[in-house]
This record gives C-alpha cells, sequence and structure tokens, in this order.
C-alpha cells in the first residue's frame, strides 16, 4: 500500500511539474513577442547601475528625518515612507538578474561542444544559488525586520556580477562580427 | 466480464474524438510538422476500429479479442514513445549541445525500460504479456518524466516549444500520468472494482483526445523560427575565449572577497 501511495502522491508531483512548466511556457512565449519592438537597452539589465542613486535617495531622506544609525546596518522597513525606493530597487534587480540569466541560456545553449556548455552552465548555476539565497533573504527581511544598505549592496553585487559577464558575452560576439546573432539572443531572452 | 452501458457510451464516444482528431490532424497539415504523432493518431484510429470490431464479433472474454487488443497495443504503446522522441528532436534538435544531452537519455531511458520488462516478466507464467504489460507501465512512467524535463528545461533555457507541440506534449504527459496511476491500482485484489478502473482509463484518454484537438480548431500557428547560429569553428572559439573569461573573473571575484576579509 505504501509504495501505491507513494506512486501516486509522485504521479501527481509530476502533474503539477507538467501544467506548471506548460504555463511558464506560454507566459514565455507573450514576454517574447511583447518585447519584440522594445529598444536595446531595455533588453540588457540597467538597474543595479543606478546602486550608488538609491543610496543617495535614502541618505538623503534619512538625513531630512535625523535619524542616526550606523548607516550600513541601518534597516528600511516597511512602515518608512523611504522604503519604497528599497522595494522598487529590489524589483529592478529581480528584472535585472531574470535578464542577464536568460541572455547567459541563450548565448550557451547555441554551444556545439557539450564540454563547454556544461562548464558554461556550471557558471551560470553558481550564479544562480548566489543570487537565490540572497534575494530570499531580502524578500525575508523585506517582510519582517527591514533591509539594510549593506544588503542591497551585496544583492547588488551579485547581480553586477552575472551582468558584467552577459555583457563580456555580447561584445566578444559583436566584435566578431555576429551583430545579427547578439540581436537574436537579446530579442528571444 | 462484459462492458456496461456507460463503458460502451464512453467506447463510442473516444472512437468518435479519434476520428475526429485524425481528421483535423490531416486537415491542418500537422502530419507535416509532426510526422510520429501523425501515424499515432491513425494508430489509434485503426486501433479503435480493430478492437471495437473484435469485441462486437468475439466478445471480452474470447481468445481473439485478446489478441487483436494486445497485436493493436503493443503497436500504439510504440508509436506513442516514437510521437515523444519527435517532441524531444523538434525542440531541442536545433540546439546541438543539449540535443546530445537529450539523445543519450532518451538512448538510456529506453534501456532501462526494455531491461526492466525483461526482468520482469522472467519468471512470469505468462511472459509475454508481463513484458508488454511492463513495457508500458515503465514508458509510461518514463513519457511523464521526460516531458516534465522537456517542459522544464524549455523554461531554463527559454526554448519554449511551438503552441502545438506545447498542447500535444501536455496532453501525452497527463495521459501517461493517468494511467500509471490505474495501473498502481490494477491488481487482482482490485478486481471487483474493474468497471470503475475501465471507466477512468476511457475517461483519461477522452480527456487527452479532447486536449489535442482544442488547439486544433484553429489553424497552426506558424512553426517557431530556428534560432540564430553562428558557425561551428567561430562558435567554439568564442565560447572558449569566454569561459577563460569567466573563470578569469571567478578569480578576481575570489580575489576581491579573500582581500575583504583581511
Amino acid at each position: 500500500m505504501a509504495e501505491q501511495i507513494l506512486s501516486v502522491v509522485l504521479t501527481a508531483l509530476f502533474c503539477v511539474l507538467m501544467v506548471w512548466f506548460w504555463f511558464q511556457q506560454r507566459a514565455l512565449e507573450r514576454r517574447i513577442a511583447a518585447q519584440k519592438d522594445l529598444p536595446r537597452e531595455r533588453l540588457v539589465p540597467r538597474h543595479y547601475q543606478s546602486f550608488t542613486d538609491v543610496e543617495h535617495k535614502l541618505w538623503a531622506a534619512t538625513q531630512e528625518k535625523g535619524r542616526a544609525a550606523v548607516w550600513g546596518t541601518m534597516k528600511f522597513t516597511p512602515k518608512q515612507p523611504e522604503f519604497e525606493i528599497v522595494r522598487e530597487y529590489v524589483c529592478g534587480l529581480r528584472e535585472d538578474f531574470r535578464r542577464a540569466f536568460n541572455i547567459y541560456g541563450q548565448v550557451i545553449i547555441r554551444s556545439p561542444e557539450v564540454g563547454i556548455f556544461a562548464l558554461l552552465e556550471w557558471h551560470r548555476v553558481k550564479s544562480e544559488f548566489a543570487y537565490c539565497r540572497w534575494i530570499f533573504l531580502a524578500w525575508l527581511r523585506l517582510r519582517t525586520v527591514g533591509i539594510s544598505v549593506n544588503d542591497l549592496r551585496e544583492l547588488t553585487e551579485i547581480v553586477a556580477t552575472i551582468a558584467y559577464r552577459v555583457r563580456s558575452m555580447l561584445t566578444t560576439f559583436e566584435n566578431s562580427g555576429n551583430v545579427e546573432f547578439v540581436d537574436s539572443v537579446l530579442r528571444r531572452s | 466480464m462484459e462492458l456496461n452501458a456507460l463503458e460502451n457510451l464512453l467506447w463510442d464516444l473516444g472512437i468518435g474524438l479519434k476520428v475526429l482528431l485524425c481528421a483535423l490532424v490531416f486537415y491542418r497539415r500537422l502530419d507535416r510538422r509532426l510526422r510520429f504523432f501523425s501515424l499515432y493518431v491513425v494508430l489509434l484510429v485503426a486501433k479503435g476500429v480493430a478492437v471495437w470490431w473484435a469485441y462486437r464479433q468475439w466478445g471480452i472474454t474470447s481468445h481473439a479479442y485478446a489478441y487483436t487488443f494486445w497485436s493493436a497495443f503493443v503497436v500504439v504503446v510504440l508509436a506513442r514513445g516514437l510521437a515523444v522522441a519527435e517532441l524531444c528532436r523538434t525542440s531541442m534538435a536545433k540546439h546541438p549541445a543539449v540535443w546530445l544531452i537529450v539523445r543519450r537519455a532518451l538512448y538510456i531511458i529506453g534501456a532501462v525500460v526494455l531491461v526492466y520488462a525483461a526482468a520482469t516478466s522472467y519468471t512470469h507464467r505468462s511472459p509475454v504479456a508481463a513484458f508488454l504489460y511492463s513495457t508500458e507501465r515503465g514508458l509510461d512512467i518514463s513519457i511523464m518524466v521526460i516531458v516534465v524535463a522537456l517542459l522544464g528545461l524549455g523554461v531554463r533555457f527559454e526554448v519554449g516549444l511551438g503552441p502545438i507541440e506545447r498542447d500535444i506534449a501536455l496532453g501525452i504527459g497527463l495521459f501517461s500520468a493517468s494511467q500509471v496511476v490505474l495501473n498502481v491500482f490494477m491488481n487482482e485484489r482490485m478486481i471487483r472494482y474493474y468497471h470503475w478502473w475501465t471507466t477512468a482509463n476511457l475517461v483519461a484518454f477522452d480527456l487527452a483526445l479532447v486536449f489535442w484537438i482544442i488547439p486544433l480548431r484553429k489553424p497552426l500557428p506558424a512553426p517557431t523560427p530556428a534560432p540564430e547560429l553562428i558557425s561551428e569553428r567561430v562558435a567554439v572559439h568564442l565560447l572558449r575565449q569566454l569561459l577563460a573569461k569567466m573563470r578569469e573573473i571567478t578569480e578576481e571575484l575570489k580575489r576581491i572577497s579573500r582581500s575583504k576579509w583581511k
């Protein structure tokens, strides 16, 4: 009986995954169609570059209210008005990572050799793990104790690293004369 | 054990749906895009007609019916396996490295299913029936896993299947899942619930047919264009360069994080 129950549970799990992936694929198709006419600058990660501006805005807002604390560890909680700046920035980072991750995937999947594909995918998986860890912490802190500038800096570093990797990839391909290839990668990611 | 009125109705409905699906497949020219799936649909109709005829002619308990049923069953199960392999090829063959991995995985899965079926039928009283039954069970489990992997890989690498291929994959996957569950519960102790089992089986298959018919109501969307590729030699050269750069970046990051902690 235990074996039968296990089989049913596993099958149910597979069914849920199947349906979930099916919906994801539909969403992917719609997203690719929607960004067909977007300018190229909006197809690459860009929000992470505004970290210093965000930090400056937060600094100005806290100075106005005369809040005193160690800057790097000062928490921004949902009750504070400047929290909206933090929330928007984290959303932007999320979008940046998704874009960078997808562009990276689009480039490596066109690799003709399994060995190179596996090694590049391993680099991608490592970036994904680091990002997931920090985005989970950010999500948790945004809803509980609040997020600090140091947390935002850590998350920005992770996103900036993958964005730099992606930019290096695209530049390498563009410099070798494969501009159409780069365009196709950006439109599909 | 004869079929009851509900089962007869579902069976007839199933044959009607199969004929409709077959007609739509050829009307919409899906046979040019997915040859093995179209063959599978044709074989489904042929199986439905042959089994129905054998049932009316000799009854469900006759040997003639059993031979007809099992022969048709083997052909259809093989065609279903080929249809899934074709879906994998359609979506992944444009990506050489991934397709190589997927192809190897398919060969391994095929070999494992056959070895499993042979091992379970070896000591059985009727080895042929046991072999076929185990092959179908193994194939259903494999199809379920393959469809999840196919859709999942598509999401991970943003290489979505075409809309029609996606619906067909989901229909096959869900039907295989229903078969796995139904086969789990079909044993000698459950024989008194045979009619429930048959009804559930027929309903599951009719639902899969409806799932395939729905996207074929409208003309097929244009196939997804192949991704822009560069020549193999240049791609390998550039990707090696990139790999070296990734390693450099990783080393640099390690060095920075070490200096942070000093």
